[in-house]
């Protein structure tokens, strides 16, 4: 405390009132007639748009999200409990935006976009990103051509994702869903440190608190953070602040997405987003529909995966792509992209559930998670019978696409026939053979958690086990066999790695791969 | 709030019926005059809004207060309302008048608070001020109220011009939180 002066506080303070400035203008303003349960009736407000921000007293915020004959219903983002009837409301002028810059890499911001960690406010210029933005055009967009790499080997194999893509990732709680997205974020170091990073953005909407900060625990832990955002809206936030965080997520990839360079959303997820718009929706005495969903829970959905996009490679063309917001022009670069990950959770398995329809038919396909996979030791759990992709075949890398294709049917192949063997009769040596080998197969595709795989290392050792290199191991062996044979190739063969990583794929790396994985294979029969 | 819809259809028809025949200056003294004695009297108001007084209790009284001090067509209106059981809406209806009226004249209604009441003189020229920004006549009130503390807030129609020194005191507080 010694080391106060009073008079150098003094002079701060002088200085910061001699700076205050207030002009007074011309305000459009309301009055409460009614607030409860987060939402405020307001009278007046006569020329306030939908989706303008309103000041009530107390710096609380809120958003108009109807209007009607003589009132506009508004929500309010923030602690009702100060905001009394007959209060007076001051409109904005400006709808819903989150400042976004290069600076909220490695930061936790809540919807509004403040920072929510402690470290001070978001460094750098910023951008201020509308929440509610149309997707661009079609003439601004191009086909999905370059490959995401989620590092996951079942995944990257046979459903693979495309920058650009909206690939849904679905099943019942407690089936690894979580963790296939954070396994992509994380997989996403290895070109974050060559120089070319995917932007990532967690957004938590609904959850445990403890479970945010533990994702991000785990983020940091991994040296994944310093490209990454997480938006967390957990379950204690009002509904609105829960229902938009995805469209700050979104307004946060665009930032990414319109200078030129590669994001990863991932909304954890939509379901609960569903859950407090229906909230807020009925609370606004809007019709309620199937499920007590509002009529356009379809839309809230669509409108935002739809904002994924790969952007045409053309900077010109990209300059003009439509409802650019003001501060980003002059700003924006083609052939950037935002990839989304929405995430659904089922009850009881059940995908025919208004909600889990409806972001399956938005989506370019879907990842399914199961819980009797998951619980029989198959993990990742996912069900590759019927998760597809629609469009991220064409973005996989050549060598990959080779050795993908038999990959597929063998296992599908492998998986009719399991369930034949198990009646007990003799199986001829080509029906035992296929699922001998599927086994391996499906052994190979298991991975732990928290370690993604190169997709050169993945080539290799799909190559290696769907040729038959691997037959005769012992299953219980397969994972620690893998691992030497990783670890030889990596060491050994980096030539050949490079190779594939680059998509060349001939014979003569071919031999190397298969010479070794022989040679190990022999130790663990 | 609730069934504003009826109210604006009660108070459009007494507009256009008093438009019809002549008497829209009278009929609004009435409604001003309702208005005040609502104000003034807390029995008025829970008369019409109690569901347990008779029917024909209420026209009697109804009777027995405005019959002879308000145009006919007012009389008229309340009695239907009461008959129609229709009359916890009249404070409604009043309030609709006054707004279907005031578009009908072009008049916008104006609101200045200060710490002390205005003179005459000031209140012109803000009124001169307010019917510039709005082009419409304005119908000037002023309030006094202390805890603004000084300077004066001035609403017309929804807008509003926030000159105290409560409001100057709460941005500089504000201002030096968030540096």
């Amino acid at each position: 405390m010694s080391n106060i002066r009073p008079d150098e506080v003094s002079s701060i303070i002088r200085d910061q009132l001699s700076n205050f400035k207030s002009e007074s203008e011309l305000e459009e303003v309301g009055t409460i007639l009614q607030v409860g349960d987060g939402v405020a009736r307001i009278y007046g407000l006569s020329n306030a748009k939908a989706g303008e921000l309103l000041e009530f007293g107390g710096g609380v915020k809120g958003l108009v999200l109807n209007l009607e004959e003589d009132n506009v219903g508004a929500v309010l983002m923030g602690d009702s409990s100060n905001i009394k009837e007959g209060d007076t409301v001051k409109r904005s002028g400006e709808i819903a935006s989150i400042n976004v810059g290069e600076g909220v890499c490695g930061r936790v911001l809540d919807t509004l976009g403040n920072p929510i960690d402690g470290k001070g406010e978001i460094k750098g210029k910023v951008f201020s990103m509308p929440l509610e933005r149309k997707a661009p055009g079609v003439i601004y967009r191009q086909p999905v051509n370059e490959p995401l790499q989620t590092g996951i080997k079942a995944i990257d194999s046979m459903i693979p994702i495309g920058k650009g893509q909206r690939e849904l990732i679905i099943g019942d709680r407690q089936t690894g869903k979580t963790a296939v997205a954070i396994d992509t974020i994380l997989n996403q170091k290895e070109f974050y440190d060559k120089g070319e990073p995917v932007y990532c953005i967690y957004v938590a909407c609904g959850q445990k608190a403890s479970t945010v900060a533990q994702v991000t625990n785990i983020l940091e832990k991994n040296g994944a953070l310093p490209y990454t955002t997480v938006v967390s809206s957990p379950s204690s936030a009002p509904a609105p602040m829960q229902f938009f965080a995805p469209f700050a997520g979104a307004a946060i990839g665009e930032y990414f997405r319109d200078t030129g360079r590669p994001a990863l959303v991932i909304f954890d997820d939509l379901s609960k987003q569903a859950v407090s718009y229906r909230e807020v929706s009925l609370l606004l005495r809007r019709p309620p529909g199937r499920e007590a969903y509002p009529g356009d829970v379809f839309y809230l959905h669509s409108r935002l995966l739809e904002r994924s996009a790969k952007i045409i490679n053309d900077d010109k063309l990209a300059s003009e792509m439509n409802d650019l917001p003001d501060s980003l022009k002059g700003q924006v670069k083609g052939g950037g992209s935002l990839t989304a990950l929405p995430i659904i959770e089922t009850q009881e398995g059940d995908v025919s559930a208004y909600i889990p329809t409806n972001v399956i038919s938005i989506t370019d396909g879907q990842i399914f998670l199961e819980s009797n996979l998951f619980n029989s030791g198959i993990r990742p759990a996912i069900n590759v019978g019927i998760s597809v992709s629609r469009v991220g075949g064409s973005a996989q890398i050549k060598s990959m696409k080779k050795i993908a294709g038999t990959l597929k049917l063998d296992q599908a192949a492998f998986r009719e026939l399991e369930a034949f063997s198990k009646f007990g009769s003799d199986l001829d040596a080509a029906t035992q053979l296929i699922i001998d080998r599927g086994q391996i197969n499906q052994e190979i595709l298991k991975q732990p958690q928290y370690s993604p795989l190169r997709v050169e290392e993945q080539v290799a050792v799909i190559y290696c086990s769907s040729n038959g290199f691997f037959d005769g191991v012992d299953l219980s062996k397969v994972s620690k066999l893998e691992e030497e044979f990783l670890q030889y190739v990596n060491t050994k063969c980096k030539k050949v790695l490079d190779d594939l990583a680059s998509g060349v794929y001939n014979d003569k790396s071919l031999k190397v791969l298969e010479d070794t994985a022989k040679d190990i294979a022999k130790n663990y029969k | 709030m609730k069934n504003t819809r009826a109210s604006v259809r009660y108070a459009k028809s007494l507009l256009t019926l008093s438009i019809e025949k002549n008497v829209l200056d009278i009929v609004k003294a009435d409604i001003d005059m309702i208005c005040k004695s609502f104000d003034n009297s807390r029995e008025i108001s829970n008369l019409y809004l109690s569901p347990i007084i008779p029917i024909n209790h209420k026209l009697e009284i109804t009777n027995k207060i405005f019959k002879g001090k308000v145009n006919e067509n007012t009389l008229i209106l309340l009695l239907n309302l009461i008959s129609r059981k229709r009359d916890n809406l009249i404070e409604s209806i009043l309030k609709k008048f006054n707004e279907l009226y005031n578009i009908h004249k072009n008049i916008e209604e104006s609101l200045i608070t200060s710490t002390y009441s205005l003179d005459d003189k000031t209140l012109v020229v803000v009124k001169d001020f307010a019917e510039k920004i709005t082009k419409k006549k304005i119908s000037l009130v002023n309030t006094v109220d202390e805890n603004i503390i000084g300077g004066f807030n001035l609403k017309i129609g929804d807008k509003m011009i926030d000159c105290t020194v409560s409001n100057k005191l709460n941005e500089l507080r504000k201002k030096l939180i968030n540096n």
